[in-house]
């Protein structure tokens, strides 16, 4: 990257989460709250944080994929499809499934098991996306599909199965090959490798990545595991409690966490060749039908101040290229 | 009779399941042999998903019968104790699993839990004491008091406290080892290593064992002193857990360790090195002779037949492969 970065998406103040029934009165889960950041182009950006503090629910809205219980109240996630910015919370579900889904954004779920169909062999998933999209014969669309199976260090014969078939790591890697197919300017990637084992998960993170190279797209990454971010990701986006508390690059991030959370979670990691004690954090994540008032983190924060119980810390940027949402920094 | 100076000892022990994953008869873990001295240590059993961890410490607890080979208890075969050993055995040596909601009743207070565990043991050892002052002394050593969970029910508490609790009740018969499967990986970062340090502290200062199963690496470096790597119902290498993350000999040992992610940025030029990635999972479960051989970069004529266990001088390392023959 040089220069300034072109900005493929832009979120901005995004705010969403999901309506509870409790008997006759309704809930709200603020899983997303006053979310703001950038993706560029040819960058993995990542995403951090605890179960539950609103990644999947971040990056479905991300994806345009909103669906009841899950409403967004406010905000706009802009993308740059090549020709024009588009609104994706403002657009229908018709016009993403014709313009938008596969081509320009293409969507890795947490539970990949969910995309395909337990009715349909793995080729022919491939066939009609290749047909409706780009218009290609079915012989040409199964000669792609199946050079994209082996690249994930599949065999050709998995196109000739069906989902149930397959191991899970087998199919997780098949919803990957699909997500790619079509060269989308954006890929993301919820846990795409929860449930596979270290080397696997090795093989397949390469795999993204190389792809991501070759076509400097962008891929939004999200994993609770630090290491894969130190491994694989630019930048990385830190959330607490449905808000994004910094962002920054991986490595000053890991090298200098500035929010107390982040250090707190970057002090807890037990690290190879390293027995020192290590420390972890007390209390519980709070639930976000009634957040805390102020910071979301002041319950468990060890530099608590009078102001942070009160008033929410606003993003404050630091150094050029960090922004952390904390009152110590103002 | 083995030895009674071992706390534990695993014998060449085999189990067939029928209609595993792969709907065949095959051997879920083969011929697995490991000790545990009598002194307090942490040992580690680690492994990909499906390689025979869970099976491994369903046999050390006497809840699955091996087909093959033996365990012994400070010399004593664990399947054929007498109904009075059988009770003491099973207050020696306990377990806390994975997911702390599923071991308890939703219905039952856990006060009543911690009683009954309580009791039963102070009858079985002929202990006159208050239960309810061992149960609050025990909560107290993983960081809770009896007043805080007294009225309480499972769901009342996070993943995190609950676990604590099954580690408490694991605690109350005063154990001399632990079976712990996969008993973090539930719980986040941040409050996963708070459980580490209390299977520490427990060793150091109330002098129990632990055998801490996971496909966490980190952390099993954190707390443990040896280490059992698995790999298609094998132990694969095993020793010092020193020795084995700092040079490690068997030839997958070598490549989980290098394909860890961690937040150590200086590993990352390594890391991205591209791998291969095979698709032969089946094949591998079945195949005669070394069952890493189709991925090995070293494999030669001779793993088409079983490597035996190897035992490299007396560094306390044991490594199952071919290269290491003498
Ligand atoms: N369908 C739903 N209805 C109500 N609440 C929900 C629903 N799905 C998620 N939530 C809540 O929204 C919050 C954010 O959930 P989300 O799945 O985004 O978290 P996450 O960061 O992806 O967690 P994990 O790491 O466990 O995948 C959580 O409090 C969760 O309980
Ligand atoms: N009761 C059973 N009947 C049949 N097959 C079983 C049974 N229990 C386990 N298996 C199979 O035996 C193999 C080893 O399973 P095991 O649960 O010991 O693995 P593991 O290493 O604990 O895996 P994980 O990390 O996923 O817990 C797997 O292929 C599993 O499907
Ligand atoms: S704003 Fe206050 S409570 Fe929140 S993280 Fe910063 S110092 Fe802690
Ligand atoms: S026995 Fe042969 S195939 Fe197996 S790990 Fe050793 S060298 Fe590789
Ligand atoms: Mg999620
Ligand atoms: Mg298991």
């Amino acid at each position: 990257m040089s220069g300034y970065p072109e900005t493929v998406m832009e979120v901005d103040r995004l705010r969403g989460g999901y309506i509870q029934q409790r008997g006759d009165t309704q809930v709200y889960v603020d899983a997303v709250s006053s979310v703001s950041f950038r993706v560029y182009r040819d960058e993995v950006l990542g995403i951090a944080g605890e179960s539950g503090c609103g990644k999947s629910t971040l990056v479905k809205i991300l994806y345009g994929l909103v669906k009841y219980p899950l409403i967004v109240r406010e905000g706009s996630v802009f993308i740059d499809g090549g020709d024009g910015k588009i609104d994706l919370t403002k657009v229908d579900d018709d016009y993403k499934k014709r313009h938008v889904w596969w081509r320009i954004i293409s969507y890795i779920p947490q539970n990949s098991m969910s995309v395909l169909n337990p009715l349909q062999k793995i080729k022919d998933h491939f066939a009609e996306n290749l047909r409706i999209h780009m218009g290609i014969d079915k012989a040409q669309a199964y000669r792609r599909a199946v050079d994209y199976l082996l690249d994930m260090g599949l065999q050709e014969d998995v196109i000739d199965a069906y989902p149930h078939q397959l191991s899970g790591g087998m199919r997780q890697r098949v919803v990957i090959a699909l997500a790619l197919l079509m060269k989308p300017r954006v890929v993301l990637a919820d846990e795409p490798t929860t449930g596979l084992d270290v080397i696997v998960q090795r093989g397949v993170l390469q795999n993204l990545l190389e792809n991501q190279k070759r076509f400097k797209s962008s891929l939004v990454l999200v994993s609770h595991d630090i290491g894969i971010h130190a491994m694989v990701t630019n930048r990385l986006i830190i959330m607490y409690a449905g808000k994004l508390v910094e962002i920054g690059n991986t490595n000053d991030i890991i090298s200098d966490p500035k929010h107390p959370y982040t250090e707190a979670l970057i002090e807890s990691l037990p690290k190879l060749g390293d027995k020192s004690l290590r420390k972890g954090l007390g209390g519980q994540p709070p639930d976000l039908r009634s957040p805390p008032k102020g910071c979301r983190f002041h319950p468990r924060c060890p530099f608590v101040m009078d102001i942070c119980r009160s008033r929410e810390p606003p993003p404050i940027e630091i150094n050029g290229n960090r922004v952390v949402s904390c009152w110590l920094y103002k | 009779m083995g030895s009674i100076s071992n706390l534990l000892e695993v014998r060449g022990v085999t189990k067939v399941f029928r209609y595993g994953l792969l709907g065949f008869k095959f051997k879920a873990i083969e011929d697995i042999s490991m000790v545990l001295e009598e002194k307090p240590l942490i040992f580690t059993v680690a492994g990909e998903s499906g390689s025979g961890k869970s099976t491994l410490a369903k046999i050390i607890l006497d809840i699955y019968r091996p087909d093959k080979g033996t365990v012994l208890y400070r010399g004593r075969d664990i399947y054929r104790l007498s109904s009075k050993e059988r009770l003491w055995f099973r207050s020696e040596v306990q377990a806390v699993f994975q997911n702390p909601y599923s071991s308890f009743n939703p219905m039952r207070r856990l006060y009543s839990y911690l009683y009954e565990t309580s009791r039963n043991f102070m009858k079985l050892k002929n202990i006159d004491a208050d239960p309810e002052e061992e149960i609050d002394k025990t909560l107290r050593l993983v960081g809770l008091t009896l007043d805080e969970i007294r009225y309480k029910h499972p769901h009342e508490l996070s993943g995190g406290q609950l676990q604590r609790v099954s580690i408490a009740r694991a605690l109350l018969s005063r154990p001399k080892l632990i079976v712990a499967d996969e008993p973090v990986s539930m719980l986040d970062a941040s409050l996963r290593v708070n459980i580490l340090n209390i299977f520490r502290e427990i060793k150091e200062n109330l002098g129990i064992s632990f055998i801490y199963i996971t496909h966490d690496l980190s952390t099993a470096y954190y707390i443990s002193d040896y280490i059992a790597i698995m790999y298609r119902g094998w132990i694969v290498e095993q020793g010092p857990i020193e020795k084995v993350f700092k040079d490690p000999k068997h030839p997958y040992t070598q490549l989980l360790l290098e394909s860890i992610p961690e937040p150590d940025l200086s590993k990352k030029k390594e890391w991205l090195q591209p791998i291969k990635l095979g698709g032969i999972e089946e094949k591998e479960y079945i195949a005669e002779g070394c069952k890493y051989r189709f991925r090995c970069p070293f494999a030669f004529d001779k793993c088409r037949r079983t490597p035996p266990d190897i035992k490299l001088g007396d560094s306390g390392i044991v490594v199952k492969c071919w290269l290491y023959e003498k």
